[in-house]
């Protein structure tokens, strides 16, 4: 689904340079239940936020279905992005100024192949599917966190991308509802949609089929945990 | 502990540079055309008060109902009716008459063309002018003196004392003289410099350089004038001393039972009494310049409605940037709530917490203040000459006004600081430390409030300037059927016998570069026509101006016309020599009226112009207005009468040729020299007159786009730094849509729309407001523009502009921001 290449990012301020990632070389098939594990700093969110297209490369390339992305254009990315890719973000995202029905629909508002009602039955869909239909018309202030995380996911499958990332779900979550989260994401990655998910959590990451240590922005061990 | 505060609030000021940029560039400015609106007012109000012992006095003045004008007032009253009220009235103190006059005077061999005021020899001692030399009681006394000012006796005497020494002055006499009475006309009469008077300032509604007793030979009033003529005013004012603890209104209601007691109108051919026609008041001598003086003073006049309106727009001006710091400190507060939540965890207490608050928006509206009074410093000048009013500001002999500025600026930091103060204060420290700190949610009602409320402010002084301009535009270049261009006008040909004024006429002529001459009974724009009412036999009466002109009048001003033919001197029935008129002209407006056609008019006879058997009306002229554009234009009669003893034959209109002015203007002064050695000319183009009727508009139309502009500048301040503030606060928004592929134009049109919405509401608030506002103003207008509803819309428009205008930039850049940045702030 995406490789890559000797992918490098590199921080430039006035005064210093910062590595955050080096020749990374990785490939990621449809599919895959990918973690991304290592410690603070080492890179991860930045290797995710360039595989979601939200971030550049410096240098190396970047496949996506056979397309080498590292030069494209930003309207370009945002095309591309919006057809297959889902986000979950540890600290949500959600807008406090939308209800949670809003907050989904967000993510087909510029789908504009999507009519005003498709939209809005794919969304009640998500929601139902992701329990919280009932809380549709409320503000995610007055959600519990397993529910603004169940929020952000309703969000992220909306589209029905083919491919989730996901920073850090269950990091503001107690145990049983990232549990709960886990469980979500497996069930996607079942139904075929391959997920990229950086986590702090050996318990969680354990749900993935290969898990990637990342060390100071180089890939350490690869750990494969069963074949898909 | 205030030293704390001090130091905290210069810190929150440097440390938050936009938000402290904005909002005192927006109070400074603000403050700056408010102060200057202020002096501009305060010198308007200072009119006369600085005469002393003014508080007793009053100018009598005359209102008299004018068929198809309603009720007429005027500042001036008859002669004798102020004489009688002085005599008969017992609660009247003294009076005063006050006649300013335009005379020559020579000094040796010079001639200079002056004001001079006639004046009863009680004067100094009932308006209270202060004296350098002479005793306000005696300085009058004889017939023959002069009291001049300090500026004027340097200007005719150098440093040379001026007491004892003579000026000999040529007053236009033609009422007193008979009309072929050439020598009387010419008359030169000496007046010894008796006193000195104190340059008087501009702030007076007086004319008051050169003051002569009525009781001099220079005085142009017929004595039979000041006894008699009791229905004309002829310039003169009148001013009325009560006596201690008198009631006005009491006054006022004994003048129409004396006049009804002395005055029989029916001499004069009139029914009824005379109260029935005249109605008399008094005005306050202190309030004169700004409430009756536009009836016709001594000079040009203020008004109410421009120091309301200035007023109104400082309030306005201020308000608007109050609202930029209410707004911008609330839309702040999730920013500083970290700062309130420590000092609440320290132990501050609620109180001590909006005091340091308030005092940091006092702090602030203080150094805008001092920013405000360094730009008035640079302004003033330009403000000043711009105004031509000496408006000043000496911070020494001003100090009670810098302090009601230092409180003013004081209460609007208040005014702008207490609401945040409020809702800073009250944050609870629990919320406040929490990661993310806290939404103002619930303070983003107000804030949307205060910006629909900026902007329909911004909006109806916007549409309302526009209107003011246009109309302003449209008077100066309406059509009034006249070609003003290019005619100079000589007056004072009272002073000429008839036959001298046709000679002058005639030598005029003889230079190729002028092509026609004309004379009147005052020009157009400074008409003395007078009303009289007509009648077609068989038809209702119609009232209607009378202008007595000579032949050539209206082929000069480029009127049409449109049925019959033009009066000539050739015909005996065209010329009167009396007052009574046997043949005539009328324009198409009183055939209009007469129910006539141009051409049925012709022929038709008609009475009421005092010729035995009627007139006969010859020729129907297009219309034209001669009065001005204020006036609607009348219905006119024409009729030629070269001598008759109320001929008045004052102006003579020169059309020239356009490229040698200068020679043509130089002639012409020479001519007037050879014919008048003792009088200097007075020769206007009656364009410039027409424009001088503008002026004032212009300057207060100018002001107040200027103003306007002010406004709504600190208006987008306001709107940008919210803007600003907003877009940082929904950086996470904007993150979330663009990562669900919302691309730069999407967000772009989605903050411009959100910045949209309460400009709109603002359009809703401010229409009906404004168009009430300008449907009054409009309204005293003869000729006005139609008040199109694509001003307002336009107005929107421009302001759903300036809006975007304003924040587009700035939306464009957070648009384009990879949203990385975005998901991060938090």
């Amino acid at each position: 689904m995406l490789c890559l290449k000797k992918l490098a990012k590199v921080y430039r301020t006035t005064e210093i340079e910062t590595t955050a990632l080096r020749a990374i070389d990785l490939r990621i098939a449809a599919g895959e239940f990918v973690a991304i594990m290592g410690p603070s700093g080492c890179g991860k969110s930045t290797l995710l936020n360039i595989i979601g297209m939200i971030d550049r490369p410096s240098g190396g390339e970047y496949w996506f279905a056979d397309r080498n992305i590292a030069g494209w254009s930003e309207s370009q990315l945002s095309d591309l992005r919006k057809e297959t890719v889902g986000f979950v973000f540890q600290s949500f995202n959600l807008v406090d100024e939308l209800n949670v029905f809003e907050n989904v629909e967000i993510a087909l508002m510029y789908h504009r192949e999507v009519s005003a009602r498709d939209r809005k039955s794919r969304v009640q869909a998500a929601l139902e599917r992701m329990k919280i239909g009932h809380r549709a018309r409320h503000r995610p202030q007055q959600l519990s966190g397993g529910q603004q995380q169940r929020t952000a996911i309703a969000r992220a499958v909306v589209s029905r991308p083919k491919l989730i990332l996901a920073d850090e779900p269950t990091g503001n979550l107690d145990s049983a509802t990232g549990e709960e989260v886990m469980q979500l994401l497996t069930e996607l990655n079942g139904e075929g949609t391959t997920i990229v998910m950086v986590t702090h959590s050996r318990q969680h990451a354990e749900y993935a089929h290969r898990i990637i240590n990342l060390l100071d922005g180089a890939v350490v061990t690869e750990d494969i945990r069963k074949i898909a | 502990m205030l030293r704390h505060y001090l130091v905290t609030a210069a810190r929150s000021l440097t440390y938050h540079k936009l938000y402290s940029v904005i909002n005192i560039a927006g109070l400074s400015i603000g403050l700056a055309a408010a102060i200057l609106i202020v002096l501009y007012v305060r010198d308007q109000l200072s009119y006369d008060k600085w005469i002393p012992q003014t508080r007793q006095l009053y100018r009598l003045e005359r209102a008299n109902p004018v068929p198809g004008h309603g009720i007429e007032h005027s500042a001036q009253c008859p002669f004798p009716v102020l004489t009688a009220v002085g005599n008969e009235i017992s609660q009247v103190r003294a009076v005063t008459h006050v006649v300013p006059e335009q005379m020559t005077v020579h000094v040796g061999d010079r001639l200079f063309h002056e004001k001079l005021t006639l004046v009863d020899p009680n004067f100094f001692q009932v308006i209270r002018l202060p004296l350098v030399r002479g005793d306000p009681a005696s300085v009058l006394s004889q017939p023959e003196s002069i009291v001049v000012s300090e500026s004027f006796a340097r200007k005719y005497f150098g440093s040379a004392d001026p007491i004892g020494r003579i000026l000999a002055v040529n007053p236009d006499h033609s009422s007193a003289c008979a009309p072929s009475d050439s020598a009387c006309l010419n008359a030169t009469y000496p007046l010894r410099v008796t006193g000195v008077l104190r340059d008087v300032p501009h702030n007076t509604h007086l004319i008051a350089d050169l003051i002569v007793p009525n009781t001099s030979r220079t005085d142009a009033m017929p004595q039979s004038g000041k006894s008699s003529n009791w229905l004309a005013s002829d310039f003169a004012f009148g001013y009325v001393e009560l006596a201690p603890g008198a009631n006005p209104a009491a006054v006022v209601a004994q003048i129409g039972p004396l006049l009804d007691r002395l005055v029989d109108v029916k001499k004069f051919g009139f029914s009824g009494r005379l109260s029935q026609m005249d109605h008399y008041d008094l005005t306050p001598f202190q309030e004169v310049h700004l409430t009756s003086d536009e009836n016709g003073g001594m000079k040009p006049p203020g008004s109410w409605t421009t120091v309301y309106g200035f007023a109104a727009i400082a309030a306005l001006i201020v308000l608007i940037a109050c609202c930029n710091v209410m707004n911008l400190a609330t839309a702040r507060a999730s920013l500083r709530s970290r700062e309130i939540a420590l000092r609440k965890l320290g132990g501050a207490k609620r109180s001590q917490l909006v005091a340091q608050l308030l005092g940091e928006a006092v702090l602030m509206a203080c150094v805008s203040l001092a920013i405000a009074l360094s730009l008035v410093e640079v302004l003033l000048p330009a403000f000043a000459r711009f105004l031509a009013e000496p408006v000043s500001l000496h911070y020494a002999s001003d100090w009670r006004l810098i302090a009601f500025l230092v409180a003013g600026a004081i209460l609007v930091g208040l005014l702008g600081g207490l609401y945040p103060a409020l809702v800073l204060s009250g944050f609870r420290p629990a919320e406040a430390l929490k990661p993310g700190g806290i939404g103002t949610s619930g303070s983003g009602m107000l804030r949307a409030a205060l910006v629909v409320a900026q902007f329909a402010i911004s909006i109806g002084l916007g549409v309302g300037a526009v209107v003011v301009l246009r109309q302003i535009d449209y008077a100066r270049h309406i059509d009034l059927g006249i070609n003003r261009e290019g005619v100079v006008v000589v007056d004072g040909l009272r002073r000429m016998t008839p036959t001298e004024r046709e000679s002058f006429a005639s030598a005029l002529k003889t230079n190729p570069d002028i092509e026609s001459v004309a004379y009147s009974r005052g020009a157009p724009f400074a008409l003395m026509g007078w009303l009289t009412r007509v009648q077609v036999p068989g038809k209702p009466e119609v009232d209607g101006e009378i202008l007595n002109m000579s032949p050539e009048f209206p082929a000069l001003y480029g009127m049409r016309l449109l049925a019959g033919r033009l009066l000539s001197s050739d015909h005996a029935e065209d010329v009167a020599t009396t007052d009574s008129a046997s043949n005539i002209m009328i324009n198409a407006a009183m055939a209009q009226r007469l129910g006539l056609s141009p051409q049925e008019a012709v022929g038709k006879r008609v009475s009421g112009l005092g010729h035995e058997g009627g007139s006969t009306i010859v020729g129907v002229l297009s219309n034209a207005n001669l009065r001005s554009v204020r006036d609607p234009l009348e219905p006119m009669v024409f009729y030629f009468n070269r001598s008759g003893p109320y001929a008045n034959m004052s102006s003579l209109s020169i059309r020239i040729r356009g490229d040698r002015a200068q020679d043509t203007l130089a002639f012409i002064d020479r001519t007037w020299r050879a014919f008048e050695p003792g009088a200097t000319i007075e020769r206007y183009f009656v364009s410039d007159l027409f424009s001088d009727y503008f002026r004032q508009g212009d300057r207060e139309g100018a002001l107040l786009g200027l103003f306007v502009g002010i406004a709504i500048f600190i208006a987008c301040l306001g709107l940008f730094g919210l803007a600003v503030f907003t877009a940082e606060r929904r950086t996470k928004e904007i993150g979330v849509r663009k990562i669900a592929g919302a691309r730069t134009t999407d967000i772009v049109g989605l903050m411009l729309w959100r910045i949209s919405v309460p400009v709109l509401i603002a359009n809703v608030v401010a229409w009906p407001v404004v168009y009430h506002y300008l449907r009054q103003w409009l309204d005293g207008y003869a000729y006005r523009i139609s008040l199109s509803p694509l001003y307002f819309l336009l107005g929107g428009a421009a302001a759903l502009a300036i809006a975007w205008a304003t924040v587009f930039a700035h939306t464009l850049r957070l648009a384009r921001s990879s949203p990385v940045h975005a998901l991060r702030y938090e």
